[in-house]
């Protein structure tokens, strides 16, 4: 594993705090994340609970519970000769997000069709991270998600498929996806429960990375 | 490339224009579906607005369901299985955890020789002011505890709100 010198914002302060991007986590990583994060979650839960905010303004991936899936998370086991790969950032001690990557099966559907790319299987920061509406609650830290997704388009880049990335993004995320990544909305993909399908192309790929 | 050892990732030597738009971006949500879709940990449609609905219409569907099957005197699992549903479908019906999808309720609709369209509307799928409909349903809602076997009243009651969910 190796790790990179970053900064995220800590909001409150306005102050740009030390971080660091990982590259090669494991399964127990994700685990660990999910210990630290799921009682942040409950707490989350118990305030939209408390001030009745409608279900649909609830964070949709609230009630994820990667523990309960351990098991059927063994296929997609990151190491060091998996297709798999996953990354994080860590700063103040704790995962402040988590993203894994997969380089084989999900082919590109922009041109040039057919080509390999990294398909990000999930992206989650930490619950302290998010912005619930109607819980008051803003970010602890900014800077996590862009960051990354920036990991998922060097490992792109590495693997020779200059930058291609793709992914199904949630409802919530897809201004995200579409505004802040640059990435191509291919629109709601049937076989993943209507999910959108984003993709970034190898010339947004280099804009992204600002390598233009 | 699977098979192969990850190098590690390469960065420029400055990433400061990178983490400044990092911070600037919108994040109020970055999460991705695809791994959760694939273990089917999305369990409504995102995003979707959920469908309200009746006031305790989830509650009576569940009573509903709770009633038949005691009437029928079967264990949930000879239930599912007579009537075409997943034990889990019927489990969550029982427990009114979640809105059940129109498939299951057309199921429920046969196996009870009741209404798919009131089912539709107790469930919240179908907007449908029908305050008879309303009122027998909070009202059955409210009939019973769970017990083994039907009370007298309590079969009285499962007959009256199924002639309430005929055509």
């Amino acid at each position: 594993m190796s790790t990179h010198a970053t900064k995220l914002k800590h909001v409150a302060t306005g102050k740009l705090v030390d971080a660091e991007l990982h590259d090669s986590l494991s399964l127990d990583d994700l685990l660990d994340a999910e210990a630290l994060w799921a009682p942040a979650k409950i707490q989350i839960a118990r305030e939209l609970l408390n001030r009745s905010v409608p279900r649909s303004e609830w964070p949709q991936s609230l009630h994820w519970n990667w523990a309960e899936k351990a098991i059927t998370l063994k296929p997609y086991a990151p190491g060091p000769f998996s297709a798999y790969r996953l990354f994080g950032l860590r700063a103040e001690e704790r995962w402040q997000g988590l993203l894994l990557g997969c380089c084989v099966g999900h082919p590109t559907r922009l041109a040039p069709v057919g080509r390999d790319l990294v398909y990000v299987e999930f992206v989650e920061t930490a619950p302290w991270n998010w912005q619930p509406s109607g819980i008051g609650q803003g970010p602890l830290f900014k800077g996590t998600g862009l960051q990354l997704v920036e990991l998922a388009v060097r490992w792109s880049e590495d693997l020779d498929f200059r930058g291609r990335v793709g992914l199904h993004s949630l409802p919530q995320a897809d201004s995200f996806y579409r505004g802040a990544c640059g990435m191509s909305d291919l629109g709601p993909d049937p076989k993943y429960r209507q999910l959108r399908y984003f993709e970034l192309d190898e010339s947004h790929a280099r804009t992204f990375l600002e390598e233009n | 490339m699977a098979g192969t050892p990850h190098k590690p990732l390469r960065f420029p030597s400055n990433r400061e224009n990178l983490i400044a738009r990092a911070i600037a971006a919108d994040e109020a949500g970055v999460s991705v579906g695809g791994l959760a879709a694939e273990l089917g940990m999305l369990r409504e449609a995102p995003g979707a607005e959920p469908r309200p609905p009746t006031s305790c219409g989830l509650d009576a569907l569940a009573r509903l369901v709770q009633f038949a099957r005691r009437d029928h005197a079967l264990a949930p699992d000879q239930f599912a299985s007579r009537f075409g549903l997943d034990l889990r479908e019927l489990v969550d019906l029982e427990s009114a955890r979640n809105v059940p999808e129109p498939r299951v309720l057309h199921q429920l609709s046969v196996a009870l020789k009741v209404s798919y369209e009131k089912l539709l509307v107790l469930a919240g799928h179908r907007v449908h002011r029908d305050e008879t409909l309303e009122r027998e349903a909070l009202r059955f809602a409210a009939s019973s505890r769970p017990m083994d076997k039907l009370s007298k009243s309590e079969s009285q009651a499962l007959h009256d709100f199924i002639r309430a969910l005929h055509d």
